[in-house]
């Protein structure tokens, strides 16, 4: 009989970190799915060529730092998939590069890897893009419009303006409601779908791959935040409107929720919900880009280990 | 039926076919090694022969009587390292026939005649420690329920609760005399059981109290209605009993031997100081690499030396399918151990700042609230083993304390020394546990 030699406990539950990855990009999968109806295989092909540069770049981390094969963790597919789904439809393939490049190189393997990154590396690349490349970022194509596939002649594209560039300039979308709800106006590629986003949102829940916690409590505070301040109109318009458009439900399903970056505590989770929910009103009312929720993120994202701490400080701490 | 909602860990329990199967019994090998602790006077010269169930030696220290398990011949006194009682002697004997119980050995017991001497032999299961001692404990601390506890919440072992069911009748009345010889009034009986993540369904007698919480199940019963309990394990009460009615000792144990690796799991009653090994190939075990495990899958301590002897407070010897533990720097954040930690404690944050040698930081985040149930390392996606660096981070905190209240003045008060009433009250509550 050989033996093995270790510590309690004895036994794991079999749980790993690729299973929540696998279920993330399934969810992620299908927001790209439905985008490809709007826009065509063009965000297919963004999406493969994004995944191609993340993996890369992570074997070119893992070359340099000596560590064990970090491709392998899915973690980079999430960030290339959320990063092309954030950005415009028709956005030049250099774009993504760049944002991808940021998002695996500074925003991740400076500060150690997957897990001790202290900011979510898809908000970063995106913050990034949005200072350095603005006119990029916010010229959303209008929809329904098939692009091309290949090409990167983009000359025939027509854009249109996003209801949050609306409700920037003071006025209202001229959108269906409904239109709004199924993403079927100009907006970033796979953030459209509040429907879809919402059963995402359940699934990862009951999965609990997500801390559904901090979603919930983000979500409800913007939506009566933005309710109490309607930005224009009647305040059930502007409060719709401003919670089914921009990134607002696509980050709070997949980016609010990354683990390594929000607090792990219920009530800490909660908080953090709450604050990024003001941030992130403060800083579409107040900012000078019509959608500033990554940099509200990335804020949020630098409170968290101190929510943890004060959590961790409460006397009676079981909570 | 009290409930425990709230964290915890839940997982299939493996032990209904073990625990309703007859206890098997596994007769004396020709060698037993009876362990003793260091300062225990022996009675018996070297190449002496001893009788079964005959006073082999007196531990004043603990105040245990260590009784010969066989009757056979005194070989050696060997010092040795076991897993549970650390540094020990063992009284190695060589087995040479089997007596019948002598008549005069028999205690003559009338109405409240039983003395906390009479059962200085018996050893509670559930902590190895003597059972007179726990019992004038209770007595003295205003313990209000006197409860046997077989809540084995771990997969597995079932050594206790197949007392139970087996004997419920005569655990019944140990308790009832364990609750007579120190005057607690009130007597409840313990068990735990998830029909939900068990194979067949169970019924259990109406006065037992059945838990049917999550992982670790004890945790929040160690006071109910703000009566506190105090525990000894079914098979005390069943010794007990014996003890009384026939005047045979804690001669032996049951043990689960039960594991992935184990063809036939199953309760048997083996004699105390007998190998480990001998017992595992009792119950035919196959032959791929295995870990092997005295105690619960969760809590249990892992042993390389099959000559270990078996010894009551076991509770099972398994052998189970080895696994990979990663380093920490796997952790991804995820937080699972957050979320399943019964006392609110965020494993992985002390885990980090234990390797990076922040005590007080660990102290910040309460990792003397700690009860090492491993939790934390059982749902860890990562494959990482948070608590084996709580469990470093404890014992330093705990040097710390020790050396820090030596040098400290009396009027200034740490936070860190002994006298701080928080850290008193940290410290009574894990002696508690």
């Amino acid at each position: 009989m050989k033996l093995i030699k270790t510590s309690p406990p004895f036994i794991k539950s079999g749980k790993s970190q690729s299973a929540s990855m696998k279920r993330m990009i399934v969810c992620l999968g299908l927001a790209l799915i439905y985008a490809v109806f709007f826009f065509g295989l063009r965000l297919l092909v963004n999406a493969i060529i994004s995944i191609i540069i993340c993996e890369f770049c992570e074997l070119i981390v893992s070359g340099l730092v000596r560590l064990p094969n970090t491709a392998k963790d899915l973690s980079a597919i999430v960030t290339a998939l959320i990063i092309v789904l954030l950005l415009p439809a028709a956005v030049p393939l250099w774009l993504i590069l760049i944002a991808d490049a940021f998002a695996v190189f500074i925003a991740k393997a400076v500060f150690g890897g997957l897990g001790h990154n202290p900011f979510n590396p898809s908000a970063c690349a995106i913050a990034f893009i949005t200072v350095c490349w603005p006119k990029y970022i916010f010229r959303y194509p209008t929809v329904p419009q098939m692009l091309p596939v290949f090409s990167a002649d983009l000359s025939k594209v027509t854009y249109g303006s996003s209801v949050l560039a609306y409700l920037n300039a003071g006025g209202v979308a001229p959108y269906r409601l409904s239109d709004i709800f199924f993403g079927a106006v100009p907006t970033a590629a796979g953030t459209g779908c509040g429907l879809l986003l919402l059963a995402c949102f359940i699934y990862l829940s009951v999965k609990r791959t997500i801390h559904w916690r901090i979603t919930a409590a983000f979500l409800l505070t913007f939506t009566l935040l933005s309710a109490v301040l309607p930005r224009a109109g009647l305040w059930y318009i502007s409060a719709f409107s401003e919670v089914f458009s921009g990134y607002l439900l696509f980050a709070a399903v997949f980016m609010l929720t990354d683990p390594s970056t929000s607090p792990k505590s219920d009530i800490g989770g909660i908080i953090y919900g709450v604050i990024c929910a003001i941030a992130v009103i403060l800083m579409r009312r107040y900012g000078i880009y019509e959608e500033s929720l990554c940099f509200a993120l990335i804020i949020c994202n630098a409170i968290a280990p101190t929510l943890d701490r004060w959590v961790a400080s409460i006397p009676e701490r079981r909570l | 039926m009290p409930d425990i909602r709230g964290r915890g860990i839940v997982f299939r329990q493996r032990k209904n076919s073990i625990l309703t199967a007859p206890i098997k019994e596994y007769q004396a090998s020709e060698h037993l090694s009876v362990p003793i602790s260091p300062g225990a006077e022996v009675h018996f010269a070297i190449g002496s022969k001893v009788t079964q169930n005959e006073l082999l030696a007196v531990d004043e220290e603990t105040g245990i009587n260590i009784y010969s398990p066989c009757t056979g011949i005194l070989d050696s006194i060997v010092p040795a390292e076991h897993p549970l009682l650390g540094n020990c002697d063992l009284l190695r004997l060589t087995v040479a026939g089997k007596t019948e119980l002598r008549e005069s050995v028999q205690l003559k017991l009338g109405e409240g005649m039983l003395s906390y001497q009479d059962i200085a032999g018996i050893i509670d299961t559930l902590d190895g420690k003597p059972l007179a001692h726990k019992l004038k404990e209770f007595s003295a601390n205003g313990i209000a329920v006197l409860a046997a506890d077989a809540i084995e919440d771990q997969s597995f072992v079932c050594s206790e609760n197949g007392v139970l069911y087996h004997y419920y009748a005569l655990v019944e009345e140990g308790l009832k005399i364990a609750a007579e010889l120190c005057g607690i009034k009130k007597t409840q009986v313990f068990v735990y059981y998830r029909r939900d993540h068990s194979e067949t369904e169970l019924k259990f007698d109406s006065s037992i109290t059945v838990v049917c919480g999550k992982y670790p199940a004890r945790v929040p019963f160690l006071s109910i209605n703000k009566k506190k309990i105090g525990f000894i394990s079914a098979q005390a009460c069943y010794d007990l009993v014996k003890l009384v009615r026939t005047g045979e000792q804690q001669l032996s144990t049951i043990i689960t031997v039960a594991g992935h690796h184990i063809t036939k799991p199953c309760n048997v009653r083996v004699p105390v100081g007998t190998p480990i090994g001998e017992v595992i190939d009792f119950c035919e075990p196959d032959n791929s690499p295995a870990l092997v495990v005295i105690g619960g899958p969760m809590t249990g301590k892992y042993t390389e030396d099959l000559t270990t002897p078996v010894y009551p407070g076991m509770g099972a010897v398994l052998l189970l399918e080895p696994i990979a533990i990663r380093e920490m720097s796997n952790c991804w954040g995820c937080g699972e151990c957050v979320r399943c930690c019964p006392q609110g404690l965020m494993p992985l944050y002390i885990a980090r700042f234990s390797r990076h040698g922040k005590l007080s930081d660990c102290r910040d985040f309460g990792a003397l609230h700690c009860i090492e149930c491993g939790c934390c390392s059982y749902v860890c996606t990562g494959g990482i083993n948070p608590m084996s660096f709580i469990q470093s981070v404890k014992s330093q905190l705990h040097s710390y304390q020790t050396t820090h209240r030596a040098k400290d003045q009396p009027k200034r008060r740490h936070p860190l020394s002994s006298d701080s009433p928080e850290v008193t009250a940290h410290l009574k509550e894990g002696e508690e546990r």
